[in-house]
């Protein structure tokens, strides 16, 4: 099966649904990922995303909707082009590095000798050179999560599936991971993966989709998010008594440092507003309407009285009820 | 069957015949004949203090012709009396400090048996018309003794009382030699003094079930144990990125049923390796009436039903397995699983004896004894007529595709659960869906 276009959809949702139980864990979630592009995948803990990732690797099945993964149909075919880093770290633990990457590697359909060739390059490039025969338990937990990451990649996925790839590792190790990342997508890969820090999600990812408890809240590049939400978030330099502005009726939250807030207002509410009810009580000496980072987009998001949706744009849909 | 059957199956059948479990298992059967041949040729050949004893005659009449008879017919030097593999000896009631007086003479024996200074003694006492032998030991297994006394004292008694009758004492010993017995072995090879092997052969069908059985328990726990470990280390989640729920199982279950395989060559090898080292004409009696058992047919059978009867409860322990999360957890579940497996173990010597009963006829029909009580019956006589073999094999076969199915259900649901293991009604309502 030939490479995808660029461009191509390397990734379809179309209302997909998966309950457990009477736990609704993704509840009609659509999106499409271009091929090429980095997908970040945000969300809080428990919001959806380690099993949407199950689906598209097809180790769970949705209860309804559609997946569409590299414009493919046969699901061994998929398989061989896709790489798997789930959130736990799977290894046999009595095997040796060497022999567990190319195990993987042999099940994505690599000869026996190409994969010991390729793991050994991965391990020297990730410096684990000298731990080919070492049984996985007597690597260090920084070194089991790079030999994952090995046996994710080993085989020249068309599509990486990277589950909290950044958990648990040292600034060093996030550093080795971010450049295997930025080098997958300049090899034209098409990368989704879930994390919950957002600054590896604002640095990494072309375009991010968050999900908060089973539902898409947020879906579109990182650029077209933050305008989008760039009315929202204001921030001031002032003297005086700031006390009463959390107070105020169309102020969702004030975030203080020293003289300097960040105030993050309601919908529907011009920064106008504010900066009416601020003249005569207080000295401002700045009123900056700024973007939000997406750290304060994702607090917002996920608070517990949020439940709107918005387009692939990032613009909003459907406000919360 | 494709390449990730394949690999899967390498895997599994490599990381078993690594375990110690397996290098057990093989060591056992070389083990279980240390024991059961060694040992006791171990005790024949250290020689042991031969045991004393006397014997005590209150009538007066035989005490002194039935040592004599006694010492002549089964004596060795230094009145020796080798029984099996103990010497007793014997010691004339003169050469002991007994008091004159008859009774009182019994009861010095008794405290010198009590303080351990004489093994044993008889005591013959005249009763109503005959005569009574009473034998006290430390030691009531020594009856081979006991036996050997009172038919040489029936024998005295009679020719004591035949002999003013018929004139010669010669004559009537004569007339009370009886006949010899000797047991004769007919097999399909001719006919053979009764020994070992065919001691051995009787015991054939009996040794290679419990075998079977322990080649299939080994397995399955095996199976049991690295699926909950997959399971709770993640690596299923890795495994199934990259292959097909039915591959995995499928692997697994075929890489475990040729370390099964792997594990019964090597005890044949042992078997015949050991034959070969040890120069113990016993034990090739031994293995010689074990192969004996085995003709075509019953190898066939041995390989068509362990397989069988492995990959059924193999499927079980998988499913069971995945839905676990800890052994603990799981001990639960296995408990009706192994009570069905523990039944053909209880009737195994019954049906040995009894092959045709209609208990052992049914039993190796019923799917999940079949491969213990139809390899139970097979090399015994009489052997299961053709019909009922294919019958079982039959059945055997719907069950074990039946089992092998229903648990590739529960594996794919249950491999990727967390959590609380579900109840039995729930796995069961996954093994029964469709698809």
């Amino acid at each position: 099966m030939s490479p995808l276009l660029p461009g191509a959809p390397a990734l379809e949702l179309h209302e997909v649904r998966k309950v457990f139980g009477s736990h609704v864990a993704v509840d009609g979630l659509s999106v499409v990922v271009p091929a090429g592009t980095v997908y970040g995948f945000i969300g809080p803990n428990g919001a959806g995303k380690t099993t949407t990732l199950r689906m598209i690797v097809d180790i769970i099945r949705p209860d309804s909707g559609t997946i569409r993964v590299l414009g493919g149909d046969d699901p061994a075919e998929i398989r061989r082009r896709i790489g798997y880093l789930p959130e736990e770290r799977g290894m046999y633990k009595k095997m040796r590095a060497l022999d567990f990457v190319a195990y993987i590697g042999t099940l994505k359909g690599m000869s026996s000798g190409a994969a010991r060739a390729r793991g050994a390059e991965w391990m020297e490039r990730f410096g684990l050179g000298a731990w080919q025969s070492a049984a996985v338990d007597a690597l260090s937990k920084g070194m089991q999560q790079k030999l994952q990451f090995i046996a994710t990649v080993l085989h020249d996925p068309e599509l990486l599936i990277l589950d909290e790839p950044f958990s648990g590792l040292d600034p060093v190790n996030i550093e080795v991971m971010t450049e295997a990342v930025m080098d997958a997508r300049r090899e034209g890969r098409t990368v989704i993966f879930s994390t919950h820090m957002m600054e590896h999600a604002e640095r990494l990812s072309d375009a991010i989709f968050m999900i908060h408890r089973g539902r898409k809240v947020l879906d579109g590049p990182v650029s077209a998010i933050k305008s989008s939400r760039a009315r929202r978030a204001i921030r001031l330099t002032c003297y005086g008594e700031s006390g009463f502005v959390k107070e105020l009726p169309f102020v969702e939250r004030v975030r203080e440092q020293g003289t300097d807030l960040e105030v993050f207002l309601r919908e529907e509410v011009s920064p106008q507003a504010l900066l009416e009810a601020l003249v005569g009580r207080l000295e401002v000496a700045r009123f900056d309407v700024s973007e939000p980072s997406l750290y304060d987009i994702f607090l917002a998001e996920a608070s517990p009285d949020r439940g709107r949706r918005f387009a692939a744009d990032g613009t909003l849909v459907e406000a919360a009820p | 069957m494709n390449a990730r059957t394949w690999l899967i199956g390498l895997r599994e059948y490599l990381a078993f015949v690594r375990t110690k479990t397996f290098i057990l298992s093989v060591l056992m059967l070389p083990l279980i004949f240390a024991l059961a041949f060694g040992l006791p040729a171990l005790m024949e050949s250290a020689p042991k203090p031969p045991r004393s004893f006397t014997i005590l005659d209150l009538t007066g009449r035989y005490g002194e012709a039935l040592s004599e008879q006694l010492l002549a017919r089964h004596g060795t030097p230094g009145r020796i009396v080798p029984i099996e593999m103990r010497a007793y000896r014997w010691v004339p009631p003169a050469e002991l400090p007994l008091p004159p007086e008859a009774e009182a003479r019994a009861d010095a024996l008794r405290e010198m048996a009590m303080a351990d200074e004489i093994f044993a003694y008889f005591v013959v006492r005249a009763e109503g018309e005959g005569y009574r032998l009473d034998f006290y030991t430390q030691d009531p297994s020594a009856e081979r003794l006991a036996r050997l006394v009172r038919g040489i004292l029936d024998e005295t008694i009679a020719v004591d009382r035949l002999a003013p009758l018929v004139g010669e004492a010669e004559t009537v010993r004569r007339a009370l030699r009886g006949a010899t017995l000797e047991v004769h072995a007919v097999t399909k090879e001719g006919v053979q003094v009764s020994g070992a092997a065919q001691v051995a052969r009787a015991y054939a069908p009996i040794a290679f079930v419990y075998l079977l059985w322990i080649a299939i328990l080994s397995m399955s726990s095996h199976l049991l144990t690295s699926t909950i470990e997959e399971k709770t280390s993640r690596i299923a989640e890795v495994i199934l990125s990259s292959a097909a729920p039915s591959e995995f199982l499928g692997g697994k279950l075929l890489g475990l049923a040729g370390a099964g395989l792997t594990m019964i060559a090597c005890w044949i090898l042992t078997a015949m390796a050991i034959t070969t080292v040890v120069p113990s004409p016993l034990l090739k009696q031994v293995f010689s009436g074990l192969g004996s058992a085995f003709d075509p047919l019953t190898i066939l059978g041995f390989l068509v039903f362990f397989l069988l009867g492995f990959f059924f409860y193999a499927a079980l322990h998988l499913a069971i397995g995945s839905v676990c999360n800890t052994i603990r957890e799981a001990q639960s579940l296995m408990q009706p699983v192994m009570i069905v497996m523990m039944i053909p173990l209880f009737l195994m010597v019954y049906v040995a004896n009894n092959p045709d009963h209609i208990v052992a006829v049914l039993g190796s029909l019923f799917p999940p004894f079949t491969p213990f009580l139809m390899m139970n019956r097979i090399p015994a006589n009489p052997a299961p007529p053709l019909w009922q073999i294919l019958l079982a094999a039959g059945l055997m076969v719907l069950a074990t595709w039946g089992v092998v199915r229903a648990a590739a259900k529960v594996f794919r649901i249950g491999i990727l659960m967390y959590g609380k293991p579900p109840a039995l009604r729930e796995i069961l309502r996954w093994a029964r869906e469709r698809g």
